[in-house]
């Protein structure tokens, strides 16, 4: 029931003559479906697992369709988001990343937007309770260590992440979640859309260097929480925090640690034995499979 | 009693005029008032992107008795953002009838639909200047018509009143 209804939050972003073919797909596709995929000139489909489902080949998507989900998404305010379409996604009412693709239009070969919108990507937030029960025991055994989350894109890393920020807060630790993009807690008018914890205490839109060091000094958590360190200045972030005594929950795209060790960005991270414990996600046609392994 | 009949008669007359001559000032008013709201719009997207949500609700606690019920209506309508275009909200809240725009300055305001929300925030502001251009040019002749035709019906409205008085008394 309740992943139908994160189903029709993300099928709200669709206009009129696409919320309909979205309305009339498989039970099985509303409560599995990972992503809605619009590309112009194609039929609306859904991840599913590792499949890409078509809808009816009948309604081809125009360009001015795919306009109007970006309309929604801003609620028709896009100079709103012009830092976050700059970075190729919008984050909508209920935590619903939006990713978009384009014409890009650059200045000194810097992306500054996107213009005539050719593929939208809308990510269905998950909330699933109890799916880091199996790990949870492992994390926390002897005190909880900072654990960093990996998986491919599209792995579940921030579904977990939710779920173990909530656990962690609700098992009595003050827990920061620096949601930088709002996928997390989606927030909506100060409140969150899922549950991340009673102790938790969620900053969304700030960069996470900056973000980092505002909880620190305004809410003096003992964890801190954030999604996806894929650029250095995330890792900064990552060294102020644990510079600071607090324990960290993070995620990074990477198939396992070996993974992890090749790129420059993460060796150095690991070398500095910041995160001690890593959970790898397996993700087998939407199954997942959860592992940790301790890195000291 | 034939001297008061007469007053009253040309008192009436010349009443009408002045409602008529107020009218036309009436558009004036609307038309200062549309262009304030843009240049609100402007700077509140230039200088704080706020939201298109936020500021037409912030518009209508501003806006005055010209253009409230089109604030209003824009702000409620909003609501029903996906349901219905923005470009589709704004061509309708202009068709409210309280607004006293013509046709032509409607169509000019009718255009902004298509940029507002949908473009960085100088590209909606240079459309917003540019219908700007265009309503002020309105609202100056607007002024002028107000001009003459509050001297054109009440002189009118005095000489019709003046006449009939003549006749029946």
């Amino acid at each position: 029931m309740q992943s139908r209804q994160e189903y029709l939050r993300a099928v709200k972003l669709l206009p009129p003559s696409l919320r309909e073919y979205a309305l009339e797909v498989s039970d099985e596709i509303a409560e599995r479906a990972e992503e809605i995929r619009l590309r112009a000139g194609r039929p609306l489909s859904f991840v599913v697992g590792d499949e890409e489902r078509d809808t009816a080949e009948t309604h081809v998507l125009k360009p001015s369709e795919l306009q109007f989900v970006l309309e929604i998404a801003t609620r028709a305010s896009a100079h709103s988001y012009a830092d976050s379409i700059r970075m190729g996604f919008v984050t909508a009412e209920g935590g619903c990343r939006v990713g978009l693709c384009g014409t890009a239009i650059s200045d000194n070969d810097m992306i500054t937007g996107l213009r005539r919108i050719s593929s939208i990507c809308i990510r269905i937030p998950r909330e699933k309770r109890g799916c880091a029960d199996s790990v949870f025991g492992l994390l926390s055994a002897g005190g909880f260590e900072s654990v960093l989350i990996v998986s491919p894109p599209g792995g579940g890393k921030t579904t977990i992440l939710r779920e173990l920020t909530r656990l962690i807060s609700d098992g009595g630790k003050r827990v920061a979640l620096v949601d930088e993009r709002n996928e997390v807690a989606g927030l909506h008018e100060g409140l969150p859309c899922f549950d991340v914890g009673r102790r938790t205490d969620v900053l969304t839109g700030a960069p996470k260097a900056g973000g980092v060091m505002m909880v620190l000094r305004s809410m003096a958590p003992q964890i801190i929480a954030f999604d996806e360190i894929t650029a250095p200045e995330d890792v900064e972030a990552v060294y102020l925090a644990a510079n600071c005594g607090v324990r960290l929950l993070a995620t990074a795209h990477a198939d396992s640690v070996d993974d992890l060790k090749r790129r420059p960005l993460y060796r150095k991270m690991l070398e500095g034995g910041i995160f001690r414990r890593v959970l790898i996600i397996e993700n087998y046609g939407g199954k997942r499979k959860y592992t940790v392994e301790e890195l000291l | 009693m034939k001297v008061t009949g007469a007053l009253l008669v040309i008192a009436v007359f010349t009443a009408f005029g002045i409602i008529k001559s107020m009218s036309l000032s009436g558009r004036a008013k609307c038309l200062r008032e549309v262009i304030d709201a843009l240049r609100y719009i402007s700077s509140e997207l230039q200088s704080a992107a706020t939201p298109i949500p936020e500021i037409f609700a912030e518009l209508y606690r501003l806006s005055g008795p010209e253009t409230g019920q089109m604030f209003l209506r824009l702000k409620e309508n909003m609501a029903s953002l996906s349901d219905m275009s923005f470009g589709e909200l704004w061509q309708t809240a202009l068709q409210d009838r309280s607004l006293n725009l013509s046709a032509y300055q409607r169509d000019e305001l009718g255009r902004l639909g298509l940029y507002l929300g949908r473009y960085p925030a100088g590209e909606q502001c240079a459309a917003i200047d540019a219908c700007i251009m265009h309503l002020e040019s309105e609202h100056e002749a607007a002024l002028g018509r107000a001009r003459e035709g509050r001297k054109l019906y009440t002189g009118l409205g005095l000489t019709t009143g003046l006449m009939f008085a003549a006749v029946l008394f």
